[in-house]
């Protein structure tokens, strides 16, 4: 290829699987595989060029051209509300945004709700649509601790399992945003290398295509087991 | 002596390019002062985002604005005035908060608009002027166009409602497929119309190729239409209206003649299509555009038809225009010399001043920036270091 494409995944589990994916679509680079301290790894002749970053930071470096295109959660999209394409929903890291506070909360509107959350942008466009009065408390870790001790009335956070929240005597108020990985592209980028962005975005598409059969064959038969 | 149009930095060389460029085609000069009446942006509170405005109160009670925006201000100061159009450019600092930053800044920002009784030429003039300027900044740009009236005469065949319209070309502007079908379940919009958006949010590319592919596009779209399921009924229009293919046909007739236009081959070459060019339907409409630099995230120029506003603003002329994001450009047009200054001449107390005067001058007359220290500056970088010496100049050290 004569453009390499630059391209940032984020850390940990979820990269891993999105990388999975690349690899399975052509898009591989063995090298990423090998344990080292680098931070770049590429493939001249697949055309691509990966590197790891902080979940957080990979809509970043995709909007400010850093990386041409790059895999995020759809709740750093809707958080940072970055100017890129959203190219395809890869279908993995699924979990949802919810409110949820302590069992047998009650809210009774008649008060200012305190929101404990890492996403205020998200929670702020939330109860705006309701035209509800909140007080965020922005946080950056360990939510469900605010509601126990007192910091807040509910909080926003996704919600893979339910696991930690149940752990700690909180319960989900509302669902109100499904969450799965999304690959995103720079809208310049996509004008000067279309050709190897959208050879990325057709593979990755068969992928998921191929995998969302998969799981409607497999459904049927789940339902008989139960 | 160091010529003085060298000096400009290449931005600021841009500008006076760019406004002579304008005026050749016969664009006159817009100036208007800093502030502009609060209200204005009020009452298009959707165009800009008048939260966040620097204001004050006037001498006279008023409440005054830091502009944010020309456009505004030129629809405002221009009249309606059949068969005629108005042309102007500008180059005037604006007052934003920046959507990274979320500080306010003061942006330079250049453009031109073209206001009156529009028609084609004057909307090609404006796409030229558009695509020439970005070629001014690089040859290898790209401008890419759309048409929002494609987009609308699709979606009223559907009988899409003005408010999932509005969701749906937001969708399209993020080449979001999977939130468009999405929308498009959750509001029981065809499902023939939301393919036919998913798959023009795909295409991209020269005009030729893009406008054959969607004919292709519109053409399944109607086989479609024509062969429903069994069970199913035939789309809604029934066949009282037009054919989507005899509507939508118009629009890019249209658009083909304005892009065929382009006679030169280079500027041609710089144009594309890509139906996620779109803008807030309330204001624009018809064509729309940006134009690209590669190596820069974002657009550089951004345009568009926005007779919509000129409505709202209870106009009834049509209008074009385009900006030029200047503060964009910055680090792309930087030109930075390898060195502070060509020559630093040493000289002692001892010596004459009006002999260093005279040193100097000689060496200011061939072309050299000469700066005349007693010692050495620190962090100065100079191409030659030289000394006067009981009136004479001798070169004691170079960079080279």
């Amino acid at each position: 290829m004569d453009q390499m494409i630059n391209i940032a995944l984020p850390k940990g589990r979820l990269g891993d699987q999105v990388y999975d994916m690349f690899e399975e679509a052509g898009f591989d680079c063995p090298a990423i595989r090998e344990k080292s301290r680098k931070l770049v790894f590429e493939n001249r002749e697949a055309g691509v060029r990966f590197f790891w970053v902080k979940p957080v930071d990979v809509a970043i470096y995709v909007e400010r051209g850093a990386a041409d295109v790059g895999v995020v959660g759809r709740d750093i999209i809707l958080e940072t509300e970055p100017d890129v394409y959203e190219l395809l929903d890869l279908g993995v890291g699924l979990c949802r945004m919810a409110v949820a506070a302590p069992a047998g909360f009650r809210d009774t509107q008649s008060r200012t709700l305190r929101v404990a959350t890492k996403f205020s942008n998200i929670a702020r466009s939330y109860y705006a649509s309701m035209d509800r009065d909140i007080d965020i408390i922005h946080l950056n870790g360990s939510i469900e601790l605010a509601p126990i001790m007192g910091l807040s009335d509910v909080i926003v956070d996704i919600v893979e399992t339910g696991n930690t929240l149940r752990a700690n005597k909180l319960e989900i108020v509302e669902f109100f945003a499904s969450i799965s990985a999304r690959l995103i592209a720079n809208k310049s980028a996509f004008r000067f290398k279309y050709e190897g962005i959208d050879a990325i975005t057709q593979g990755l598409s068969e992928i998921v295509g191929a995998r969302a059969e998969e799981d409607w064959m497999k459904e049927p038969e789940g339902e008989e087991q139960s | 002596m160091t010529n003085p149009v060298t000096q400009l930095q290449r931005n600021e060389q841009m500008i006076f390019d760019l406004r002579a460029m304008y005026a050749d085609y016969g664009y006159a000069p817009f100036r208007i002062r800093k502030f502009e009446e609060y209200e204005l942006y009020v009452k298009n509170k959707d165009f800009i985002d008048s939260a966040n405005i620097i204001t004050f109160t006037d001498t006279n009670g008023k409440l005054m604005a830091l502009k944010p925006d020309v456009t505004l201000s030129v629809v405002k100061n221009s009249r309606d005035v059949p068969g005629q159009v108005q042309k102007v450019y500008y180059n005037e600092n604006i007052y934003r908060v920046s959507r990274r930053s979320h500080m306010f800044e003061e942006l330079m920002q250049v453009g031109i608009e073209c206001i009156g009784d529009i028609d084609d030429y004057n909307i090609h003039e404006v796409l030229m002027l558009a695509a020439m300027t970005l070629q001014y900044v690089s040859p290898e740009g790209v401008l890419v166009v759309s048409d929002l009236d494609i987009l609308s005469r699709i979606m009223d065949h559907y009988w899409v409602p003005a408010d999932v319209q509005e969701e749906l070309i937001a969708c399209l502007g993020e080449k979001n497929i999977h939130t468009l079908r999405r929308i498009c379940r959750e509001s029981e919009i065809d499902e023939i119309c939301a393919d036919l958006l998913a798959r023009m949010a795909r295409i991209y590319g020269r005009p030729e190729k893009v406008l054959a592919e969607l004919e292709e596009l519109i053409r399944e779209a109607e086989a479609k239409e024509e062969a429903p399921e069994d069970g199913e009924e035939a789309s809604p229009e029934g066949g009282e209206e037009a054919p989507l293919s005899l509507q939508v046909k118009e629009v890019t007739d249209h658009l083909r003649q304005l892009l065929d236009a382009f006679v030169d081959e280079e500027v041609r070459d710089m144009i594309r299509i890509d139906f996620s060019v779109v803008s807030d339907v309330n204001y624009y409409n018809g064509i729309v555009f940006n134009g690209f630099v590669e190596g820069l995230p974002d657009c550089v120029i951004s345009g568009g038809q926005y007779d919509r506003l000129m409505q709202k603003m209870k106009r009834k002329s049509g209008a074009i225009g385009f900006g030029v994001y200047m503060d964009r450009l910055e680090r792309y047009l930087a030109t930075g010399s390898d060195y502070d200054i060509d020559i630093l001449l040493l000289y002692d107390e001892k010596e004459d001043m009006i002999t260093v005067k005279r040193r100097v001058e000689e060496l200011v007359v061939k072309g050299n920036r000469v700066l005349a220290q007693r010692a050495v500056p620190k962090k100065l970088v100079y191409r030659k270091l030289m000394q006067v010496k009981d009136g004479e100049v001798t070169e004691i050290g170079s960079d080279d």
